[in-house]
C-alpha cells in the first residue's frame, strides 16, 4: 500500500512538475493551420450528471470543455486536481464562463449520481460530474486515451478484502468550442499556469 | 537557490522550443526510456538498471514516460506503436529503461514535447547498467 501510495503521490508530483515547467506557453492553434491533434483525443458522449440529467457533449458546443477524469474515492490526484481546476476557473474570472468544467468518473460502479453530487459540493459550482454504465465510461475513456486500471488494495486487519483503487490518467483536456481537442494540462499544474492557459484558449476562440 | 537553478535548467531541457507549433514533425529519436518524474526532478538517481523497478511501477500507474535523447531533450510519449487506447500505455513496460530508437510524430503543445511513436525502429535493451554503482533506487540496496 505504501508503494502504491508512493507512486500515487509521485504521479501527482510529476504532473505538477511538468505543469509547472510549462511556463512558456505557446498559444493555441491558429485557425489557418489545421491542428493534427484535433481528433486524437475526445469524442461524443452521452452520460449522466450528478443531478441525474442526461448530458451529451453537444450540450456544450460554443463553450470550451475542461475535462478531467477521476473518481471520488481517489486518495490523492483527484481532490488536488479538482481544487486546482476550481481555483484556476476563479482566477480566469468572467471569461471562465466560456469554459465548462467536466469531471468524468473512471469508477462508475461506485460513483453514482448521488455520490457525485455530494462530492461536487467541494469544488467549482459549475463543475458537472458525469457517470454512466461501464460501457459508456469505457468508451469515453478510450476516446480520450485515458489509462484506467482497477487494482485491489492489500488486505489488512479489518478490511473486507475487496477494497480497490483505480489507476487513471491525470491529464486535463481542453476541448474547443467545436468539441475538438486543443491541449493537455498535466495534473497539478499550478493554478496560475492553468488560468493562463485557459485565458489564452478562451481569447483565441 | 541551487534547487531553483537546477529546475531552470531542467525546464529548458524539457521545454524545447517555446514557439507556437501546430504542425506535426516527423522525427527519429534515440535515447533511454525514462521515468519522467524521477529523471526530471533529479530527486533520485533515475537511469538504467538502478531505477528500473521504480520506473516500471510509475509507468504501470499511469505516469507518462519520456525518452531522453542524447542531447538531454525529453520527449513525453503519448502513444506507442499500434495501441492508441491509452496515453499511459502498458506496452511501454516491455521497453522501460531500454535504449531505443523510435520514429514518430513530434507535437509541441504549450511548451511540452509530445511524441507519438509510430515504430520502435531499434531496441538495444537495457544498456545502462547502473545498479552496481547506485543499488536499487529508491527502495534501498
Amino acid at each position: 500500500m505504501m508503494l502504491r501510495r508512493l507512486h500515487g503521490l509521485r504521479r501527482w508530483a510529476v504532473s505538477g512538475l511538468i505543469g509547472g515547467l510549462c511556463t512558456l506557453a505557446t498559444g493555441a492553434a491558429t485557425a489557418a493551420e489545421p491542428d493534427p491533434l484535433a481528433h486524437r483525443f475526445g469524442g461524443p458522449f452521452t452520460l449522466t450528471s450528478h443531478t441525474g440529467e442526461t448530458v451529451r457533449d453537444q450540450d456544450f458546443r460554443g463553450r470550451l470543455m475542461l475535462v478531467y477524469f477521476g473518481y471520488t474515492h481517489c486518495p490523492d490526484l483527484c481532490p488536488t486536481g479538482l481544487s486546482v481546476l476550481t481555483d484556476a476557473l476563479e482566477a480566469v474570472g468572467a471569461a471562465g464562463d466560456a469554459i465548462q468544467p467536466l469531471f468524468i468518473t473512471v469508477d462508475p460502479a461506485r460513483d453514482t449520481p448521488p455520490v457525485l453530487a455530494k462530492y461536487q459540493k467541494s469544488f467549482h459550482p459549475r463543475l458537472v460530474m458525469l457517470t454512466g454504465d461501464e460501457a459508456q465510461i469505457a468508451a469515453i475513456a478510450r476516446a480520450y486515451k485515458v489509462h484506467r486500471r482497477k487494482y485491489l488494495w492489500p488486505t489488512t486487519a479489518g478490511s473486507t478484502g475487496d477494497e480497490y483503487g483505480v489507476d487513471h490518467g491525470s491529464l486535463m483536456y481542453v476541448m474547443g468550442r467545436d468539441g475538438t481537442f486543443r491541449t493537455l494540462i498535466p495534473h497539478g499544474t499550478p493554478v496560475e499556469k492553468v488560468a493562463e492557459i485557459l485565458k489564452r484558449y478562451v481569447a483565441n476562440e | 537557490m541551487a534547487k531553483f537553478a537546477k529546475l531552470g535548467l531542467l525546464t529548458s531541457v524539457l521545454l524545447g522550443s517555446a514557439m507556437p507549433t501546430v504542425a506535426a514533425e516527423r522525427i527519429q529519436v534515440t535515447g533511454e526510456i525514462v521515468d519522467t518524474w524521477c529523471s526530471i526532478t533529479g530527486i533520485m538517481f533515475a537511469y538504467g538498471t538502478a531505477h528500473h523497478q521504480c520506473a516500471v511501477w510509475c509507468a504501470a500507474g499511469g505516469i507518462p514516460v519520456s525518452i531522453k535523447s542524447a542531447d538531454g531533450t525529453f520527449y513525453m510519449v503519448l502513444k506507442i506503436e499500434d495501441d492508441a487506447t491509452s496515453v499511459a500505455n502498458p506496452t511501454i513496460l516491455k521497453v522501460q529503461t531500454h535504449n531505443v530508437t523510435v520514429d514518430g510524430e513530434l507535437h509541441k503543445r504549450d511548451g511540452v514535447n509530445y511524441l507519438f511513436v509510430s515504430k520502435v525502429a531499434d531496441d538495444k535493451g537495457i544498456v545502462n547498467m547502473t545498479h552496481d554503482d547506485y543499488g536499487v533506487v529508491p527502495f534501498g540496496n
